[in-house]
C-alpha cells in the first residue's frame, strides 16, 4: 500500500515537473504584451499540424533552453497557449466594443488622437480586429484586404479539407524528432563513426529551398488571418522568425560536445560536420517560384545554380503575397512522407613536402595521357607525382592528394643535385598526426619503391610553404649541366672567353615546343655564367647558372634564330644540345622546423643532471622539504 | 645524330607544277614552320636573292595572350612573301590553312640566311592550324618520303650533322 502511494507521489511530482516547466515558458505568453499578440497566431498554425518548436519559432523567441526542452515541456506549452485563447478573445472583445461605443457617441477628433497615442499598442489590436471582423471600418486602415479570411483554416480558395498529417508543414519532421532517442542515438552514431583526427569542430545545417518557401507562406498565412500590423508587420519574416537551421544546432550542438566529447568552435574550425536534409515529396517546390519570376532573366543559370536555396531566397524577394496566395499555397500544402538526412565530413587539409630527384629520361612530373601519341610519343607516361601519392594515401587515409613543386623540367631532363622541391596537399585526411619516423618510413617506402625517382626531407610542411615554392620558381637562379654538339670543331682556348661572362642578358622568344601553350612574347633572361669543359672538338660539356624562367635548350640551339643570343651565335657556329640535367635548385626548402629546433635547444639545456644540480641546491636550503615527495 | 627538326618535326612539303617546292615541318604540338625546300629553284639553282619582302599587313602581324588572338587567317594559296633574285622573282606561299604568327623579319635584311639555312635560321614563318586540327592540314602535303622518291636528283638529308655519338654522357 505504501509503495504504491510512494509511487503515486512520484507519479506526480514527475509530472509538475514537466508542469513547471510549461508554466515558466508560458508566464511570458501571459504577462508580456508583444507575445500575447502571438497566442492565437501560434493556436492557428498549431491546427494546422505545425510542431511546437516551429511554433515557437515563429514567435522569434531565441530562447536556447527552450527549443532543447523534451517534446512534453513544448507540447504542454502549447496546449497552455490554447487555454488562454477565450481569455485573451474576451480581451479583445471588450476592447472593440469600447472603441465602437466611442465612435457612435462620435467623441472630437482631439480626444480620439489623445486616446491613440496613450494606447497606441491596443489602437493597432484593435485595427486588427476590426479588419477581422468588419470589413465595414476602413477609416485608418492601411491594409486591403479582399475577403473575410476567417472562413477556415484550409487553404484559401480550396473547397477540399484540409488532410491531417503527423509531420510539420513548415520544418517537413525535421525538428519534430530532432530531440528523441529514436534520432539522436543513430545520429551520434553515425558522427561517431567518422574516423578524423581534429582539434575543434563546426556545425553546417543545410535544409531543402521548400522549407524557405513553406516560411514565407506560413508567414503570409498569419498576415491574412491576424493582419498586417502588430506582430505581423513585417513582410519579409526572416527578420522576426528564427532559422530553422539555427534550431537544429542549437539542439544537436551540445549533445555532441557532451555525448562524443568534441570542441566547438564557430569559425575556421579545422573539422565540419555537414548535415544535409533532404525531403522528395517537397522538392519540386521552388519551381513555383522560379516560374513566376518575371523580373530575372535565369534561363542562362546552370541547374544547380537555379535549384540552389540562396537562388530561390533570392528569388522568393519578387514574388507578391497575391501570388501566393492565387496559387493556393496560403497556408501551405500538408506532407505525408518523412524526411532524411546525408551526413558528410570535412577536414582542414595539411600539407607535406620534400625534395625530389629524378633520374631517368622518359618521366613527367604530372600525370600525361597525351592526345595524340605515335611511335615518337608512347600511350602512357610515368609521373612523378604517380610514384609519390598512391603510397602516401593510405597513410593519412583521404579524399584528395593535390601535388605541387616549384618549377617542373622536361620529360627528358633529369633532376639531380639535391632535388626539387615539391610539396603535397592532403585533403580530408582522417590521421595527421605522424612522428618524424613515420615520416621517414614513408620516405623510405617511396624510395624502395621505384629506382627512378627518390624524394628527401619528407616532412609536415606548413600551409604558406606553397609560397616559398613559388617564389622559387620564378626568382631563384637554377644550376644546370648539359651536353652541346658544334658544327664546328673548335680548339680549348677558343673557349676562355667564357670565364668572363657574367649576367648575360639574352632575349628569347617563346619556343615553338611550347607555343602551344603559352603566349608568343620576347622574355629577356640573364645567362649568369657559363663553365665550359672541352671533350673533343665537336663536344662540350657546360655548367650554366642561369635567371628563373630561362629555356635552356633553346638557349643552346638557339630555335631557329628565335633566342638571341644563343650559345652557337656566340661561338660562331650551329650548336646543338644533347642531354640536360638540372643540377640545383637554389632555394632553402623545406625550412627547419623553427619550433622543431627552439625544442631541441630546450631540452638540451635542460639536460638530466642539470636538473638534478638543481634539486640537490634546493634540498640544500630547505631541508624540511626533503621529506616531501615530487 | 638526329638535329633538332628531324627530332621533334615531321616534315611535309607542297609544290606547284614550276617545281617551286617549299616545306611546311609540324612540331608534335601542331606548331608549323614554313620555309623554302630543297627542291625550288631558289636552292636547286643556288640564286642569289637581291631582295624580299613580306609586306606591311604581315610584318605588322600581332598576337596575343594564350590562345594567340588576332593573328592573319590564311590558307595555302595566301602569299606568303615575294623574293627576287637576278633573273626572276618567286611567290612564296603559305602553304596550310591556319593562324600566322609570327613571319621572320630577319631575312629581309639578311636574304642569304634563306638561302643557306632554309630549314633552321631561314625560315620564313609560323603558322598555327585551328585547334583540333593540327592532323588535318598536313594530310593534303607530300611526305618526306614520297617527296625524295619524286626527286632522285635531289640530296635525301640522312644525318645532317655529322659525327655519331661514341661517348656515354650519363654518370
Amino acid at each position: 500500500m505504501s509503495s504504491s502511494q510512494t509511487e503515486l507521489t512520484d507519479a506526480t511530482t514527475e509530472e509538475s515537473a514537466v508542469e513547471k516547466k510549461v508554466k515558466y515558458y508560458l508566464t511570458p505568453f501571459t504577462e508580456k504584451l508583444k507575445l500575447r499578440n502571438h497566442v492565437k497566431g501560434c493556436v492557428a498554425l498549431s491546427d494546422l499540424g505545425v510542431c511546437p518548436r516551429c511554433v515557437i519559432r515563429f514567435t522569434n523567441q531565441k530562447s536556447l533552453p527552450l527549443y532543447q526542452e523534451k517534446e512534453e515541456v513544448l507540447n504542454g506549452i502549447i496546449e497552455g497557449m490554447r487555454k488562454l485563447v477565450p481569455e485573451i478573445q474576451e480581451e479583445e472583445n471588450k476592447r472593440k466594443g469600447r472603441k465602437e461605443k466611442k465612435e457612435k457617441e462620435g467623441k472630437k477628433d482631439s480626444d480620439v488622437q489623445m486616446e491613440d497615442t496613450s494606447t497606441k499598442k491596443d489602437d493597432n489590436k484593435d485595427n486588427n480586429n476590426n479588419n477581422n471582423n468588419d470589413n465595414n471600418n476602413n477609416n485608418n486602415n492601411n491594409n486591403n484586404n479582399t475577403s473575410s479570411p476567417e472562413q477556415s483554416d484550409g487553404g484559401e480558395g480550396s473547397s477540399t479539407p484540409r488532410q491531417k498529417s503527423i509531420y510539420c508543414p513548415a520544418c517537413l519532421g525535421i525538428l519534430q524528432d530532432i530531440g528523441t532517442p529514436a534520432f539522436l542515438d543513430k545520429f551520434m552514431e553515425n558522427v561517431r563513426q567518422n574516423g578524423f583526427e581534429f582539434a575543434k569542430y563546426s556545425l553546417n545545417v543545410a535544409v531543402p529551398s521548400s522549407i524557405l518557401i513553406r516560411q514565407q507562406e506560413i508567414w503570409y498565412y498569419l498576415r491574412r488571418k491576424f493582419g498586417k500590423g502588430g506582430v505581423y508587420h513585417k513582410s519579409a519574416p526572416t527578420e522576426c522568425i528564427i532559422d530553422i537551421k539555427e534550431v537544429a544546432k542549437w539542439i544537436i550542438g551540445p549533445l555532441i560536445v557532451k555525448k562524443l566529447g568534441y570542441q566547438y568552435k564557430s569559425l575556421n574550425s579545422d573539422f565540419k560536420i555537414h548535415i544535409t536534409y533532404h525531403h522528395p515529396e517537397t522538392a519540386q517546390e521552388y519551381l513555383f517560384v522560379l516560374k513566376n519570376d518575371r523580373k530575372r532573366k535565369r534561363n542562362q543559370d546552370a541547374d544547380e545554380i537555379r535549384d540552389s536555396v540562396s537562388n530561390v531566397f533570392k528569388t522568393l524577394r519578387f514574388l507578391t503575397e497575391d501570388d501566393f496566395i492565387a496559387a493556393g499555397k496560403v497556408p501551405p500544402a500538408p506532407i505525408f512522407t518523412p524526411y532524411s538526412y546525408k551526413l558528410s565530413f570535412e577536414r582542414e587539409p595539411i600539407f607535406i613536402g620534400g625534395r625530389y630527384n629524378k633520374y631517368a629520361r622518359n618521366i613527367s612530373q604530372s600525370p600525361w595521357a597525351p592526345r595524340h601519341f605515335s611511335t615518337r610519343v608512347p600511350r602512357k607516361i610515368l609521373s612523378v607525382e604517380e610514384m609519390i601519392t598512391p603510397i602516401l594515401k593510405p597513410y593519412f587515409n583521404c579524399s584528395d592528394m593535390i601535388f605541387s613543386a616549384s618549377g617542373r623540367e622536361d620529360i627528358d631532363v633529369r633532376m639531380l643535385g639535391d632535388g626539387r622541391p615539391f610539396l603535397i596537399e592532403v585533403r580530408n585526411p582522417r590521421r595527421v598526426k605522424f612522428s618524424p619516423e613515420e615520416y621517414k618510413k614513408m620516405q623510405d617506402e617511396i624510395n624502395q619503391s621505384t629506382s627512378l625517382i627518390q624524394i628527401r626531407s619528407f616532412q609536415r610542411v606548413g600551409r604558406n610553404d606553397v609560397l616559398l615554392l613559388k617564389d622559387a620558381e620564378e626568382n631563384k637562379k637554377k644550376h644546370y649541366r648539359c651536353i652541346v654538339w658544334l658544327e664546328k670543331p673548335i680548339k680549348p682556348e677558343d673557349l676562355d672567353f667564357l670565364k668572363e661572362l657574367k649576367d648575360m642578358k639574352i632575349e628569347q622568344k617563346t619556343p615553338v615546343r611550347v607555343l602551344h601553350r603559352r603566349s608568343l612574347a620576347t622574355r629577356v633572361r640573364l645567362v649568369h655564367s657559363i663553365k665550359a669543359e672541352y671533350i673533343n672538338s665537336n663536344f662540350l660539356r657546360l655548367d650554366l647558372i642561369t635567371q628563373a624562367g630561362t629555356y635552356v635548350k633553346e638557349f643552346i640551339h638557339g630555335d631557329f634564330g628565335r633566342t638571341s643570343p644563343n650559345f652557337g651565335s656566340m661561338m660562331n657556329t650551329k650548336a646543338d644540345i644533347l642531354q640536360l640535367d638540372v643540377m640545383k635548385i637554389d632555394v632553402e626548402f623545406p625550412l627547419p622546423d623553427t619550433r622543431q629546433v627552439r625544442k631541441d635547444i630546450r631540452e638540451h639545456k635542460m639536460k638530466k643532471d642539470h636538473i638534478q644540480a638543481k634539486k640537490e641546491d634546493y634540498l640544500k636550503r630547505a631541508p624540511e622539504y626533503a621529506k616531501e615527495e615530487y | 645524330m638526329r638535329s633538332v627538326v628531324e627530332r621533334y618535326y615531321e616534315e611535309y612539303f607542297f609544290t606547284n607544277d614550276g617545281g617551286e617546292d617549299q616545306f611546311v615541318n609540324q612540331h608534335s604540338n601542331g606548331m608549323c614552320v614554313v620555309g623554302v625546300a630543297p627542291g625550288h629553284p631558289l636552292l636547286k639553282d643556288k640564286k642569289t636573292v637581291t631582295g624580299m619582302y613580306y609586306g606591311t599587313a604581315k610584318l605588322r602581324n600581332k598576337v596575343a595572350g594564350k590562345s594567340k588572338k588576332g593573328g592573319m587567317w590564311v590558307e595555302p594559296e595566301t602569299t606568303l612573301c615575294v623574293v627576287g633574285t637576278n633573273d626572276s622573282r618567286y611567290i612564296l606561299k603559305c602553304g596550310i590553312k591556319g593562324e600566322l604568327l609570327e613571319v621572320n623579319a630577319k631575312i629581309q635584311d639578311k636574304p642569304s640566311l634563306m638561302t643557306d639555312y632554309p630549314r633552321t635560321e631561314g625560315f620564313l614563318a609560323l603558322i598555327m592550324p585551328r585547334r583540333g586540327q593540327e592532323a588535318l592540314v598536313t594530310k593534303n602535303l607530300i611526305t618526306f618520303e614520297e617527296y625524295y622518291e619524286d626527286r632522285p636528283y635531289l640530296v635525301k638529308p640522312t644525318k645532317l650533322y655529322g659525327a655519331e655519338l661514341e661517348i656515354d654522357f650519363d654518370e
